[in-house]
Order: C-alpha cells, then structure tokens, then sequence
C-alpha cells in the first residue's frame, strides 16, 4: 500500500489521521458502547442490543417528549434556517463589495458567539423578573401586568429556542452560499436575458439556484446537522437539566441526562447512535434532493 | 523626496491604506501612553451636598435618629462634670484577677474594679453625683474578651429607653494585627496573608456611630439620678471605667498653619505599601494581588499581596492605620495611589486622621472621585494648593476611616421616600385588595386625595437632591444616580394619571425594577465606599512616580507571565506516586490555608499535595482514567454513594477509630453516604434551613411570636398579606426542578418516608406524605405564599417578605453584606409539625452540603483514612473555621460538619443556638439506585398541583408510578432485582436504622 502511494499521496496524511483519531474512533467507540452496559466507573459490560430494545419499548421520555421535541426543533429551523441563509446571501450578493463584507461578518458573527451572547444577551432579553428586557418592554406598555416566565414556563421555552437558534443559523453553510452566489459567472445572466429572461425570480430560479447545487448541498447539510446538534440551548435557556417538563429536551440533552445524571453511559451511546443515524439518512436525502446527478 | 512620497500616493491602494493606518494607530497608541493621565486632583466640593436643606426621616425607626434627637434640645446644655464616678454607683458583675485568660492584663492595671457585660448581666451606673441635668460626651474604657471576628456590639439606656435609635447599637472598636511582620509564603512562593489577632489590650473610646453617618460623637441628656444600662448585644466585654468627657472639634486648615507656621516643608518622599497596615479595626479588611510592575510589591511569576481589596473595605467605620517614618519633624503632603470603580462618577470618602485625631477640619470626609485605574491623589484645597499635614520625627500613624457621612443626608431622604411608598402602596392594596387588573377603574383621587400632591413633593425632592449630588460627580450625567431621573420620571407618570396606578404596582412599590427598589439599591450603593489602595506617599514638592507602569515595561511583563503560566500552575492537578493526593472541591484561598495548616501540623509520613479540583464531574472521568486521586474533598454530599454503588469508592467502616470519627457528626447527616453495608463519606460541612425574620417588621405589624408550626405558619400568614408582605418557603428559590433540599421537610416532618421499606417503592404515596403534599401545594394555591422568588436576601432586606426559612448562604449574605440590617434580624428554627405523642414539633429539613470521600484506585488508603480522621478532627476543623474567619473575613464562615469544631466557632450566641438546636433534626434525603427519579417526580407533582390545579392523591399516583418503574429499573441495572423479581434486600437507611452504620465493621 504504502509502495503504491506516489508522492503527493503523502500530504492527506495529516488529514486523515486526524480524522481517524477524533472522527473515526470515537464514532466507533460511541456504537462499541451502544452494545455495552458502562456506568462512567467500572468497566463496560456487553449486553447486545439491550439498550436499543429499552429506547424503543420503555423511554417513555424520549417517544413522548425528545424525539417530537427534536423533530419540531429541527423542521423549523433546518428548512427556515436553510432558506434565510440563501436569501441573506442572495440579498448580500447585490451590495457592493465593502458593506457586503461588514454586512458579512456582522450576520456571520452570532454563530460564532454562541455561548457568551446567551449569557450576556438572550437570558437577560429573557428574563422572568421585571428586569428583562422583554418583560420591562412589555410591562411599560401595559400589555401585561406580571412578569411572564419566559425561560421557565414550558409553553413559551420550545419558542424561544427557535428564536435563538434562528438568529444564529447564519453559520458556514450561510458563507459558502455568498461564495456561491458571488461566483456564478455574469455572463451567464446576460446570455439568459438576451434568451428572454424576464425577472429577478426568473433569474434566481433558472440561474442562480441551478448554478450554485455543490453550495446548496453543503449549506443544506450543515443545517441538518447543526439543527440536530444543537442541544444545549434549551439547558442554558432554562438553567437546568432536564428542562421544566421536558419543554425544551432534545436528543442532546437526553444523552446528558442519561450520560451524566444517571451515568449511564452504554445507553446515552446507544442513544447518540441513533442520533448519528437519524442526521446521516437526512443528509442523504439531501444528497439525492440536491445533489448533482454526476 | 518629494518624488517618493508622491509615488507612494499615487499607488494608494486598499492594502496600502488599511497597513499604514494600523501603524499610525499602533505608534498614536504607544505615544498616547505615555501621556496618560497620573494625578485625579480635581477638588470636590461637598458644601453644597452637605448644607442640602430636605432633611427628612423615614418613619421607619422605632426612636427618632440622633440627628433629630439632638436638634429638639437646647444646645446650651453641655456642661463639665466631675470626670470620675465612684465604685459604688456602678451595678454589675464584678470580675476578680481570675478571670479567664486575662488575669495578666488585669493585673497590670490599676482599676479598682472590672465589670463584665455578658448576655445575663448588664451593667448599671446610678448617676447620683450629677449636680444638674445637661448634655454630655462619654466615654468607656473596655477591654473585649471574646475573640470573633464580627464588631463587638452594645446597647446604651437611660432609665430603662434608648435615647435614640443609634443608642441600641453601638460598636467598640476592636484592633486587628497581623499575627507576625512579614507574609508568609506558601509551598509554590505565593504571599499569604498572615493571620490577624484580636489585641488583647484596655481601649478607650468616645462614644460615637460606627457607621460613619456622624462626623461627632453622640451626647447624652442626663439628668442627676438617672440610671445609665450598658448591655450585650452580640459578644462579650469587661468594662472598667465611664467617664465624661470633652470633644474638641478640629480646627479650620488656617489654624492649624497658624499652629505650625514654624514648622518646615521638606522635600523628601516616604512610601508605604498598602500591605503594611499596622492596625484594622476589622479583619475583614484584605490584601489582593494587583498584577502591576509598577506597585511596590510585584513578582512577576509570584503572587505578591500588595492592594487592599475594595470590597473589604467599604462599611462606613471601617479603619486602616498606617504607620509612617519620616526622619524630620514638619509638613507634608499627603498622596495616595487607589482606585475607586464602585461609584460611577460620585466619589468616596475617608476621614484621615494623623497620630490618632483629625489634624483639622477638612480631612473630615476627603474624597476620592471615581477611576477605573490606579491614579495618584494629592489633597488639595480649593485653590489647588496641597494640604499639609504636621509630621514628628520618626514614626507617625495615618488612619483612613470609611465614612459616609457626606451622602448620610441623602441616605435619609431616600429612605424617608421608599418608606411613604410603601404605606401609599400597603394603603392603596388594602383599598383594591391587591387587584392590578388594569381594565378596572378605580378612583384613587376620591380615596387617597393626597396621592398627588405626595408623589410630586417626593419628586421635588429627589430633583433637589439629584442637583446636590451633580455637585460632587464627576460628569454631568452621574450614571450612579441614573435611576432617580428614571425614577422622577416614573413618579410623574404615575402622578399624571394617578388612578391606574393599582395596575402600577410592579413599576412603584412591588418589582424588582419598581421605583422603590431602585431608590433601596442606590440607598445600599451609596453606602458602600469602596476604594482600592495601593500606597500612601508622604511627601514634599517632589514628583510622584507613576501610577502605571510604561507601555513596554506591561507587555515585556505580561509576555513573560504568558510563558510562565504554562509551567507554573500552583495547585493544579498533579499526579505524584508517592504523595497523598487530595483534590479539593474550594476556593483557592481555602486551599492555601488547608495546605499550609498541613505542611505544619499534619503527622503523617506521606506528603499530602492538595490540587484544586477543576470541576466534580472531573473526578468520575479521572477515576475512569485510572488517575483518581486518594481523597476528594468537598464535593457534593450525593457524589460518594453515586461512587459506592459502582465500586468506586472505600468502605470506611473497614478502619480503626471509625466509631470516633463518625461521633463527630450529626447523624442525619450520614444518611446519604450509607450503602448496603457500607458508609462511603464523611461530611465536610453541614447547611441548615432555618427561619429569619426581621424583628422591626413583624413588631410594627403586630406579629408577636414567629411561627413554630406550619400551623402557625398559616395563621400568620393573612395579617401578613394584609400589609403587602409575605412568607418565604424555599420551594420559590428553584425555578425548574425542585430538589430534593426543598421538598424532603414535608415528607419527613409528617412521619412519612421517600422509599418504602424493602426499598424497592418509593413511599411517597403514604398517608403521611399526603399531608405533607397537600402542605407543601396548599401553601401556594391556598394560602399564596410567593411561587418564585429570585433572590429571598434581597426581599428580606427590602423587607417585602420579611419572614423566611434560608440556609447558610442567606446567613452569611445577612451576617457580611446587610448593614443596615444590623440588630434588625434573628433566626428562629424551622418550622415543623407538632407531635402530640412526644408533645415536640418534628423539624426535620436537610443539612446536606459537602463531603469527604476515599477512593477506591487509591494505593494509600490508610493514610488517606488517617488524613481524613485528622482533617475531620475538632481541633484542626476549629483552628481552620478561625483562621479563615481572621485571614479572611465574616464571608468566609467556615460550617464544619464536625459538631464539638463548631460549638468552637466564634458567632453571636443565639445564632449558634438557633443552628444547633435544628441540628437536632439533621437529616438528608438517602439514596437508593434511581432516586433522582423521585426527585423529579416529586416536583413534577408539585407543578401539576399548583399550576395546573390536579388533585394531590392524583398526582402523587402518577408520580408513584413513574418513580417505581425507574426504581425497579435501576435495581435491576445494580443486581438486586432479576425479572422483575427481588433476589436481595435493598435497606434503606433512615433517621431510624442508621446507628446500624455506626460501628466498625470488626465489631459486627
């Protein structure tokens, strides 16, 4: 093997053995544990497909309130957040090129900032005294009379998350969408409205959506992964794990319940498995909605 | 030339622009530095402030203010009098040469006689040699015979009445020393700072306010015959001698250089350290690091102690006393290098004395303006000439009082607001019954026809005092005082359109952000004249040195700490084989302590390295790494049997002196740790739920005696709600889940039980813990105690729920950070169940804080054993509870689970009393595989109750049901059931059966 590498083959080297070690392993690791019975102390024992059966038959939490949590989670802000990355990059892509950048960047940023601005901003936005902005907002024009527990109250915290969440979706699948838009060649526009091209929607729909598939794809993906990811809004909304009434639990937050209140490691394995599996056969149909035939 | 620079604009391009800007910034930084600002001497007048002309009184006190005691008396009245008193007039307990430790200083002086004020004897003088009846300046020679920590407090009477409401709490000063000169350096060659002792001495002092609100001392109106009671407070003192005496006012700064005219100004420079305080009057005032090369004490790789800490420093009394040598006698300039962050925009104050007295008027409340940075201040008048001060040859002392006198005034007048708010508001809830709703129309003009006219004289006067404060800020929009203008606008809003206000409550009285809170948080602000010192600097007309360091100087330093924190990380985690390793869950400060006491005095042969655990969970991911330390200290009392029951933790039945060891504790408090056979921890520290309630509150609304029962509770609860108030029940603290802490009092108060006895149910569905249930929801569906409260200490000061059951962590916050509470609150034991059978009230409620533990990968485990036995014995736990408290401060009160240790504790009497008698029912949920899920079940019981109005038995069903279901689960997961079916007993240890696990395992 090593014989047949020529030399450029060398230089994915690092890449892939990065890659084995903190991708590979630990994945493979993740589904060995699946199968074991590991309390975070003693050693793992193995117990088949114990824990799947007892997901499936006897957690009432995660049918009941995880699983159609994390579905309603991921289908609106996926698909929502999904479509505003596109339009923001479509929008952003007719600016001229000094304030599209800043423009860039400030849109960019709260993907970045993720945990200092929940604590600094959301939570305080948020808050169930009568010094949240929202609630001082809110208090001040007499539209209600007592502080509503946002961050508490189980039917407002599923909302909130959203919110959040949709603020900071503008993440890497978002810049690989100006990219994308940024580099479809001018040219073809021209020879569109010189074949009769009408409108901007015409434009975006028979040029610029076709042009930019590899962007789309990969900005799809980020969204289904990132949006089932995402786990501990929710917690650090609320403060506590798990949630009040499990309103906000994801399948994140099941895993930590499980991995580190109940140290049971096996199952929280057995659980991300099944999380691995649900994100992959999204992205597969992603693949086959979006990707290039080719 | 030319020709270059023309190219090089023709060629601008974006890169060029952006390359060259940055430089010019980098280089405009560099040379702005160096014209930072170094002197803050900027003059602030406090006339205007001082001469304000609203002087109001809140109706709050329960004796008129000394203030205006004294201005109802004709002045003319001092007099002199005979400045000695005889034996005979005084009445007490008279103390012989035999008393306690004191004999030695006893019989070095020469009083007669010596009286002890202790909490069943006080002190009565008959004044029968006064010839006429006059004002009079006191003052007291004592001497303070108990050695805690918080300021020695007495009471003063005439014929049986406090004269005015300061008289029934006053303070005698008490003076702190370092235990020796130089700081002691840790194991990694960090300062600590040297333990304070309590002088032992005959101290004299006129009798003034400690709070720094009074710039004289009191007067006393006596009359011949009266009869003067000195009594306890809150600590033991021997008093020896009452005398009048006289009070010279300071003079005026021209006087005093009239004095002086002849002596010389030199042109020397003398600097002291901050750090070499040679006197506090309390302990609590301490050293921080301030990482700056240019201070006098800096290390670059260690941690030198060279700044008082500002927050320590901020109490109104609070005193700091320099020594000073200068070699020749004459004037000086006083500087001092601080910095004030506190205040924004409004300065601080600090009276200066020299050698003891107010050199002359003006060094009476000297400011100092707010700085983010250290900045150096020299005293100048206002013609920005420096003030002198007259120094002797060779040492001199230079005191800094905290004072704030200057806002005492406006204090008052915010407190006189707050207090009208209030009774508008409690009056206008009685009228409407509370209802806020805002679609209901009330006509409050008919009602309250001075509502108006109220809220806009209130107005009026925190315009004028907002103007009187300007005077003093250093912007012209002080963000400090920000919230008056917000406030003045609120007011006439409300004001405007006076008959909604109902509907206003949350925004006048009620709120966190309503006008009365933030006139009390301003109140509470401008209390606190923090200020950070870092040196005094007595000098002539020389330069000073900088307040900073240069701008090369901080980068070469701070890049050379940059490297340095990679290898020197003192307490870090360390995995020697050969030492004892013991992680601690504390703050570092706790740990410098505990290390250096066991560098000392610990009599194990193995070295024993404390590092600072980074986070509990670490220790479960390091005992999977098979780098688990020996002994975890401090971590949560639930984490040993998480440990046990997979193995991981050392059974310490197994060792010898175990029934010693364990007879140190409280026995409830072992619950959580016992297993099987087994008992997996000790207890390190010990909480308590108690009631605290404030004395001024339920006495001016006629609550007599303070809730014994849940019974009691409840009827006192509606003359409470009748005035606004409430009751504080810690269920309202916990905002999602209610744990365990907060609902096992219902449960074991009633006789009931969390698990049943097989321990394979859970028992939550017993007739018993019905009632409880029904207690624990019928208090807020029913009865309407508040459902969440964010933070009790702060509604217990603003007094909105001004009676309470809080834990440690509210102790400590009334004990430290509440002076105006001071003497206005007690405790009281927690509520409980009366049991007619044993005719006691069953008080049961956790006591579960943190605890102490062996672990299993532990290669040393009897000397791990032997450590903990040492750690957790009375002496060593004593001598720590009081080298924190004098190291530290009144914040860093040391709980020890060890009951003997902490009977030792220095603290008010009935404070320990109070602890120690709901130490008598000690007790902390168990544990059993799956009872997180009880927990939560119970919690979800408590919120389908209350929020959604289901029957208890209904809910506590469901909750049963799916608690069972986890239990069984989990009993199958650790063995004990198979199929469903129980193959081994599970015991459950209760209150009951837990001396079961007090014996050794040799003794079975």
């Amino acid at each position: 093997m090593i014989k047949r590498m020529n030399g450029p083959a060398w230089f994915i080297v690092p890449y892939w053995s990065l890659f084995l070690i903190f991708i590979i392993l630990p994945v493979i690791a993740a589904i060995y544990l699946s199968f074991t019975y590991f309390n975070a102390i003693q050693t793992p024992r193995f117990v088949g497909i114990n824990n799947y059966i007892e997901l499936i038959t006897t957690d009432t939490v995660f049918m009941q309130y995880v699983l159609s949590n994390t579905l309603r989670f991921a289908l609106i802000v996926g698909p929502f957040g999904y479509i505003m990355a596109f339009l923001l990059a479509w929008m952003l892509a007719q600016v001229p090129a000094v304030p599209r950048t800043i423009l860039a960047i400030i849109l960019y940023s709260p993907s970045l900032t993720m945990g200092v601005a929940m604590a600094a901003m959301w939570r305080i936005i948020f808050s169930g005294d009568a010094n949240g902005y929202l609630n001082a907002i809110l208090l001040s024009n007499n539209l209600i009379l007592e502080p509503l527990q946002f961050l508490q109250s189980p039917e407002y915290l599923m909302t909130i998350m959203i919110v959040v969440s949709l603020w900071s979706s503008m993440g890497v699948g978002f810049l690989a969408m100006l990219a994308g838009v940024l580099n479809i060649d001018q040219t073809l526009y021209e020879a569109a409205y010189v074949d009769g091209l009408k409108n901007r929607t015409q434009e975006i729909l028979y040029i610029t959506l076709p042009s930019m598939k590899p962007q789309l794809l990969f900005g799809a993906v980020m969204a289904v992964v990132s949006t089932f990811q995402a786990g501990m809004i929710g917690v650090q909304l609320a403060g506590s794990n798990p949630t009040p009434q499990y309103a906000g639990q994801l399948i994140v937050n099941h895993i930590e319940d499980f991995g580190f209140i109940r140290y049971m490691m096996g199952y929280a394995a057995a659980v991300s498995v099944v999380l691995l599996i649900i994100v992959y056969a999204i992205s597969k149909v992603t693949f086959k909605v979006l990707g290039d035939k080719s | 030339m030319k020709k270059r620079l023309k190219i090089w604009f023709q060629f601008l391009s974006v890169k060029k622009i952006i390359g060259s800007s940055i430089i010019l910034m980098l280089v405009l930084f560099v040379v702005l530095s160096f014209f930072q600002r170094q002197k803050l001497d900027d003059v602030v007048n406090t006339s205007t402030l001082l001469a304000s002309e609203t002087q109001l009184t809140s109706s709050q006190y329960n004796l008129p203010l000394y203030r205006n005691w004294i201005d109802n008396i004709d002045a003319n009245l001092i007099t002199q009098l005979p400045s000695s008193f005889d034996a005979n007039q005084y009445q007490g307990q008279i103390i012989g040469d035999d008393f306690l430790a004191y004999s030695e200083i006893l019989k070095n002086d020469d009083f007669d006689q010596v009286y002890l004020v202790d909490f069943e004897q006080e002190l009565n003088i008959s004044l029968n040699h006064i010839t006429q009846a006059g004002l009079y300046y006191i003052d007291i020679e004592y001497l303070l015979a108990d050695n805690n920590v918080d300021a020695v407090q007495y009471q003063i009477e005439i014929n049986g009445e406090s004269p005015f409401y300061e008289a029934q709490t006053l303070i005698l000063p008490s003076s702190w020393v370092f235990e020796q000169d130089t700081f002691t350096l840790d194991r990694y060659d960090n300062d600590i700072q040297p333990r304070s002792i309590k002088e032992i001495k005959w101290q004299n002092t006129i009798i003034q306010d400690y709070k720094g609100m009074y710039n004289e001392p009191f007067l006393f109106y006596l009359e011949p015959n009266d009869v003067m009671t000195i009594s306890y407070v809150n600590s033991r003192f021997l008093v020896a001698e009452i005398n009048f005496t006289e009070y010279e006012a300071p003079t005026t700064y021209e006087a005093f250089l009239n004095r002086h005219s002849n002596a010389t100004k030199h042109d020397t420079m003398v600097q002291v350290s901050a750090r070499d305080m040679a006197v506090r009057n309390d302990p609590s005032i301490r050293l921080r690091v301030e990482q700056d090369p240019s201070n006098l004490y800096y290390s670059t790789q260690q941690l030198r102690l060279n700044t008082i800490f500002g927050d320590s420093w901020e109490s109104g009394g609070q005193t700091i006393t320099y020594d000073v040598e200068v070699e020749e006698a004459g004037l000086y300039q006083l500087s001092f290098k601080y910095r004030q962050y506190l205040l924004k925009d409004l300065p601080v104050f600090r009276n200066i004395k020299i050698n003891g007295a107010l050199p002359y008027e003006e060094m009476q409340g000297v400011s100092f303006p707010h700085t983010m940075s250290f900045i150096n201040r020299t005293l100048l008048n206002e013609n920005d000439e420096p003030y002198y001060v007259y120094l002797n040859a060779g040492v001199n002392t230079i005191s800094l009082e905290s004072t704030s006198q200057p806002y005492a005034q406006t204090i008052e007048n915010l407190k006189f607001i707050m207090n009208e708010i209030q009774e508008l508001s409690l009056a206008i809830k009685r009228y409407t019954s509370g209802a806020t709703d805002r679609y209901r129309d009330w006509d409050i003009e008919l009602y309250f026809p001075n509502a108006v006219s109220d809220i806009r004289s209130w107005v009026e006067i925190l315009e004028a005092m907002y103007d009187d404060l300007l005077s003093v800020a250093s912007s012209s929009n002080p963000s400090e005082i920000a919230n008056m203008v917000v406030s003045i606008n609120r007011l006439n809003d409300i004001a405007n359109d006076i008959n909604s206000l109902p509907s206003k409550m949350v925004q006048f009285s009620d709120g966190d952000s309503s006008v009365n809170q933030m006139l009390g948080q301003m109140v509470s602000q401008l209390m606190r004249s923090n200020l950070e010192l870092e040196r005094i600097i007595v000098h002539g007309e020389v330069s000073l040195p900088r307040p900073y360091a240069t701008i090369f100087t901080s980068i070469f330093e701070g890049s050379k700490r940059l490297v340095l924190s990679f290898i020197n990380n003192p307490y870090s985690v360390n995995n020697s084989d050969e030492d004892l390793n013991v992680w601690v869950n504390y703050p570092r400060q706790y740990i410098e302590i505990m290390q250096i006491m066991i560098d000392q005095s610990f009599p194990g042969d193995r070295k024993v390295t404390l590092s600072q655990m980074p986070d509990q969970n670490k220790l479960i991911l390091s005992n999977t790494s098979g780098k688990s330390p020996d002994v975890a200290i401090g971590v949560d009392h639930w984490i040993p049997y998480e440990f046990s029951i997979r193995g991981a933790a050392v059974d310490l039945r197994q060792f010898e002196g175990y029934e010693e060891v364990v007879s140190r504790f409280s026995k409830g408090a072992l619950i959580p740790y016992a297993f099987e056979e087994g008992m997996y921890g000790l207890p390190s520290t010990q909480n308590f739920w108690v009631t605290f309630y404030r004395n001024d509150i339920l006495n001016s609304i006629g609550v007599e005696t303070i809730p014994n029962t849940w019974d009691d509770v409840i009827d006192a609860l509606p003359l409470l709600q009748s005035y606004g108030l409430n009751y504080f029940v810690p269920l309202a603290q916990f905002s999602g889940l209610k744990p365990f802490v907060a609902t096992i009092p219902y449960v074991y108060q009633f006789g009931g039980n969390l698990y049943t006895e097989s321990g394979m149910q859970t028992g939550i569905n017993s007739t018993e813990t019905l009632e409880g249930m029904e207690l624990m929801s019928e208090l807020f569906t029913l009865y309407n105690v508040p459902k969440f409260v964010g933070n009790f200490f702060n509604s217990f000061r603003y007094g909105t729920l001004p009676i309470g059951i809080g834990d440690l962590a509210t102790y400590i916050l009334l004990n430290s950070a509440a002076d105006e509470l001071d003497g206005l609150w007690s405790m009281a034991p927690h509520p409980g169940v009366y049991d007619p059978e044993t005719d006691t009230v069953n008080r049961y409620a956790s006591v579960g804080a943190q605890s102490n533990m062996i672990l299993s990968q532990s290669t040393y485990q009897d000397e791990a054993w032997a450590f903990l036995d040492w750690w957790s014995s009375t002496e060593v736990q004593a001598e720590f509870a009081l080298t924190l408290l004098s190291t530290y401060g009144k914040q860093y009160f040391w709980n020890t689970a060890n009951l003997e240790a902490f009977n030792l504790i220095p603290m008010p009497r009935q404070h320990k009393e109070v602890i120690q008698a709901q130490w008598e029912y000690a007790i902390e949920a168990p544990r059993i595989p799956g009872s997180y899920m009880v927990e939560r079940e119970m919690s979800n019981a408590w919120t389908n109750i209350v929020f959604n109005g289901v029957n208890p038995r209904q809910a506590l069903d469901e909750a049963v049901r799916i608690a069972n279901r986890e239990i069984l689960y989990k009993m199958a997961e650790f063995g004990y059931v198979v199929n469903g079916e129980p193959i081994k007993d599970y015991v459950v240890p209760t209150i009951d059966n837990i001396d079961d696990w007090l014996k050794e395992h040799a003794y079975d």
